[in-house]
Formats: structure tokens, C-alpha cells, sequence
């Protein structure tokens, strides 16, 4: 069993490091570029973005691009997975498309919270102390608006990355990817509970983990934090 | 009388006495996903009317037909109609999720109220099972328990029930503490009211509307969970037909007809995504000041 695991685990730690990296290449910028340019048009294209994307369950996004990969233009490939030490540009080739369905269903929840704790923060009081001292919108954001309003966002990083494997069930059957995913279906159709429990603890494992890490970054990322007392 | 005084004086803060309702349809978005869910139900309800073709009736003509005038959303790997599986998929899929998100709300606004007026040892115990219940992603939780009860349509519609009733919990519990601790419940206390007052008059009517507006989002979940079971295989079982088991068959005959999987694709990110901005403009027209 614990063969069997190690054997997957490749495929969705790879999918899932790489879904974090496009959601987060789309929810950070989005947000900081609508927080400093403040265009209505674009506000309205982001607020539509996050509510169709949390909206849109993964195997759809998934769908729509096997339809287009795999029918229209095929330069990327919509099944299976190499392995990274194997080959690995032909390994992110077999991950890319599966993590840009897994990466959209991250952006949009983290951009979400991001841009209602950036409207949150952005009528703070040290805000007008820093444009009355004449700095430029793109500073005030880049210094004080966005690490002030990042700590609401963590803790749903947090969450997101502790539910990665859910979300693996659904992209890596889409994608035919052998993962812990496509396993985890596969030990439900056979009834093998002792893998099952196997990777239920693991899923648990890494909730508490990603927790755990979100709460010492609190620390870090705002020296108030630090120190005792406990955070809801 | 001068003239300045027939002004009338601009009060400093009007109340809206307009209801809930009122206030939630006067917002575009809302009113639409509104006139889209009951279009959605009303269409379930009414499939044995409405639907153009019997959900039976097999054409070994018209195998995977794109979408025409007499086949709107195209037909199925035995021909039948999709536009009509569709609309009788969706009585499967919202009844299962109407029942799930009942269970649901029953189950975890009681674990909740009994953990807020139970605080301390009992109310601890509680919501730390709420907690650990939340450290599995809720699809593998429900894999976990397909695996353990079987798919049929009952034991769905529990799991889905249990698998959302934490979190209705935790927020069950926040909501009714902070009426606990509101000036006028302390007030209602102090001047003696009975017990059944206390309850039906002063937290009840406080906390219905914040768990309303939960139960819508627990419906998109439901939605949004059953079909993806259904997806890969473990929710609803063939013969029964929901949107997720229409398309988990059409992705298997994706290269027959891309339009197969499509349609039922885009009802269901349709009526998640109206569930959620009626949930999401509910809580926001209800309570302004926490969200």
C-alpha cells in the first residue's frame, strides 16, 4: 500500500504545486492591478471572473479543454502523466492543462477574499496618512494596502491547499492522470478500505499542515500577530 | 410659517422598512438568478409537461445529434432527446439536493444552538467534532461514505446532509452567540420576558434570515457535490439520471458529439452560479454590516 501511494503521489503533488502557482499568477496581480487602477469595466470583469469561476465545477473547466485540446488544436497533451524525474518538460506538458482547471478553481475564491479585504483595508486611517503624505497609488498599494489585506487571504490559501486532494479527485479523472485522485475512485469501485483510510488520513495530514504553516506565517507576515493569544 | 421651516428636515439615517424580499429583487443580480432558479424548479416540476420528447423514447436514427430545432440540446449515445433528460435529470439532482440541504440545515443549526447556549464543556466537545469533520475535503469525505453506505439515492441525500452540516453548524453557533450577547436580548432578560418569548420572538426572528441565506448556499454545494460524485461514477446510480450522470455520459462519448457533455455542463455551473449570488446578496442585504 504504501507502494501504491508512492507510486501516485508524484502525479497530484506535481498537479497541485502547479495549480497553486497559476491561481495565485491569477488572483495576486488581478487583484493588485484593480486595486491601483480602480477601472470600473475592469472591477466588473473580476467580480464576473470570481463568481462564474467559483461557480464553475472543475470537471466542466476540464471538459471545455479537452474539447479544445484534444479536438481542435493539438499541442498539448489531455491524458495521462510522465514523470518529473523521468522527462521533465514532457511531465509539465502532461500537467499543464489539468492545473490550469485546478488553478482557475483556486484563483477565484482567493481572489475573492483578497478583493473584499482590500476594499476593507483601503479606507484605514494610516491609507489617507500615507496618500496625504503624497505617495503614489501604486506605493500605497504595494506597501501598505496589499500586506495589510493579505492575512484574510492566507487563511483561505490555507484551506484551499489542505482540499487540494478533493479537488484532485475530479480533474485527475478528467485527465485520465494516476494519481491519488483517480486512485481514491478507484479504491471506492473495489471497496479497499485500507487504502482508502490510508489516504484519508493523508488528506486530513495535510489539512492540518497547511493550517498549522498558515498560522506560523501570521506571525511573519504581521509583526501585531506575534506573541501569545489565539486566532479565530 | 416661513418658507424655511415647510422644508421637511433630511433624517440622518433612514431605516428600510421595505422587507427583505423587496430589498434582495431590487438588485439586478439577484432578481435574475431569482427568476433563473424558479425557472430551474418550475421546469423539474413541470418536466413531464414541458419536455418535448418521452426521456425513454429511443431514435436509432439520430444517434448524437448536434443541436436542432427538433433536438434542441442535440441527443444521446441511444438518441433520445437531451433538452428532455436534461429537464428530468434536474428533477433528480434538485430534489437530491432540496433534501440534502434540509438535512443540512436541520442537523447543524441544532448542533450549533445547542453549542451556543451549551458553552463550556458541551459546546467545546461539539464544535471541536465540527472542526475535525472539516479537515477532509468535503468530496473525499463523501467518497469515504459512498464507499461505506453505498450510492443509492437515500443514502445521498444523508451524506450530503452530514457533509454540509458542520459548517452550517459553525455558523449556526456564531449567529445565535451574538445574539446571546446582543444589548437587546440582555434588555428582553432583564425586564423578565418568559422563556418562549425569549426564543420565538427575540433570537428566532434574528436568526432565521442568516441561516436562510445559508440553505441557499448549501443548495449550490449539494448541486455542485452531487454532481461531481455522479461525475467519476459514485452518486447517482443508472437507471436514475441526474445532470452529473449526464455528463459523465457524454464526456465517455466526447468524441462522438462535444455537444453531449456541454448542456448538462452549463446547467449545472448555471444553477450553482444563481444559487450562490442569491445566497451571497441575501447575506448581504440582511446583514450590511458583517459582510
Amino acid at each position: 500500500m504504501t507502494t501504491l501511494i508512492q507510486e501516485r503521489i508524484g502525479a497530484t503533488v506535481e498537479l497541485a504545486v502547479l495549480a497553486m502557482i497559476i491561481g495565485l499568477l491569477i488572483a495576486i496581480p488581478a487583484a493588485t492591478i484593480g486595486a491601483i487602477w480602480r477601472n470600473r469595466w475592469f472591477d466588473a470583469a473580476v467580480s464576473g471572473f470570481t463568481a462564474v469561476g467559483m461557480a464553475t465545477p472543475a470537471f466542466l473547466t476540464g471538459i471545455v479543454l479537452v474539447i479544445l485540446f484534444g479536438l481542435k488544436f493539438r499541442v498539448l497533451p489531455i491524458q495521462g502523466y510522465v514523470s518529473f524525474d523521468h522527462h521533465p518538460i514532457a511531465s509539465l506538458k502532461t500537467t499543464l492543462l489539468p492545473a490550469v482547471t485546478l488553478g482557475i478553481a483556486v484563483a477565484a475564491p482567493v481572489l475573492r477574499i483578497l478583493r473584499a479585504s482590500i476594499a476593507d483595508v483601503d479606507s484605514a486611517p494610516y491609507i489617507r496618512t500615507a496618500q496625504g503624505k503624497g505617495l503614489v497609488r501604486r506605493d500605497i498599494v504595494v506597501r501598505h494596502l496589499l500586506p495589510n489585506a493579505s492575512i484574510p487571504a492566507l487563511t483561505v490559501i490555507g484551506v484551499i491547499v489542505g482540499s487540494l486532494l478533493g479537488g484532485a479527485v475530479v480533474v485527475e479523472y478528467v485527465f485520465a492522470r494516476p494519481g491519488l485522485g483517480s486512485l481514491m475512485v478507484t479504491s471506492v469501485f473495489q471497496r479497499d478500505y485500507a487504502v482508502l483510510q490510508a489516504l484519508v488520513l493523508l488528506a486530513a495530514a495535510t489539512f492540518i499542515l497547511a493550517s498549522l504553516i498558515v498560522d506560523l506565517l501570521y506571525g511573519v507576515i504581521d509583526p501585531r500577530l506575534r506573541g501569545g493569544g489565539r486566532r479565530s | 410659517m416661513s418658507a424655511l421651516a415647510t422644508e421637511p428636515l433630511e433624517p440622518a439615517f433612514v431605516y428600510e422598512r421595505s422587507s427583505a424580499l423587496v430589498r434582495l429583487l431590487k438588485q439586478p443580480a439577484a432578481a435574475v438568478a431569482a427568476v433563473v432558479v424558479a425557472l430551474l424548479v418550475i421546469s423539474a416540476i413541470a418536466a413531464p409537461l414541458i419536455a418535448p420528447y418521452s426521456p425513454t423514447a429511443i431514435e436509432f436514427t439520430h444517434l448524437f445529434a448536434a443541436p436542432s430545432w427538433a433536438h434542441l440540446f442535440g441527443t444521446d449515445e441511444l438518441g433520445r432527446d437531451l433538452l428532455t433528460r436534461v429537464l428530468y435529470g434536474g428533477r433528480t439532482s434538485l430534489e437530491i439536493a432540496a433534501a440534502a440541504t434540509a438535512i443540512a440545515m436541520i442537523v447543524g443549526t441544532l448542533w450549533g444552538f445547542v453549542a451556543a447556549f451549551r458553552e463550556g464543556w458541551t459546546g467545546e466537545v461539539l464544535m471541536r467534532t465540527a472542526d475535525a469533520a472539516m479537515a477532509m475535503p468535503v468530496i473525499l469525505l463523501g467518497l469515504v461514505l459512498v464507499a461505506a453506505f453505498g450510492a443509492s439515492t437515500l443514502s445521498l441525500v444523508i451524506i450530503l446532509g452530514v457533509l454540509f452540516s458542520p459548517a452550517t453548524a459553525r455558523l449556526a453557533r456564531s449567529t445565535l452567540l451574538t445574539e446571546l450577547h446582543s444589548e437587546y436580548y440582555l434588555a428582553a432578560v432583564a425586564v423578565g420576558a418568559p422563556a418562549r418569548r425569549l426564543v420565538l420572538g427575540e433570537l428566532f426572528p434574528n436568526t432565521v434570515p442568516v441561516m436562510l441565506a445559508r440553505a441557499t448556499l448549501v443548495a449550490a454545494d449539494a448541486i455542485f457535490v452531487e454532481a461531481s460524485l455522479s461525475f467519476v461514477g459514485l452518486g447517482v446510480q443508472p437507471p436514475g439520471t441526474s445532470w452529473g450522470t449526464l455528463l459523465q455520459a457524454g464526456y465517455t462519448n466526447l468524441y462522438r458529439s462535444y455537444w453531449y457533455p456541454i448542456f448538462p455542463g452549463i446547467v449545472i455551473l448555471v444553477a450553482v452560479l444563481s444559487l450562490n449570488v442569491l445566497g451571497d446578496t441575501l447575506q448581504k442585504v440582511l446583514d450590511p454590516a458583517r459582510s
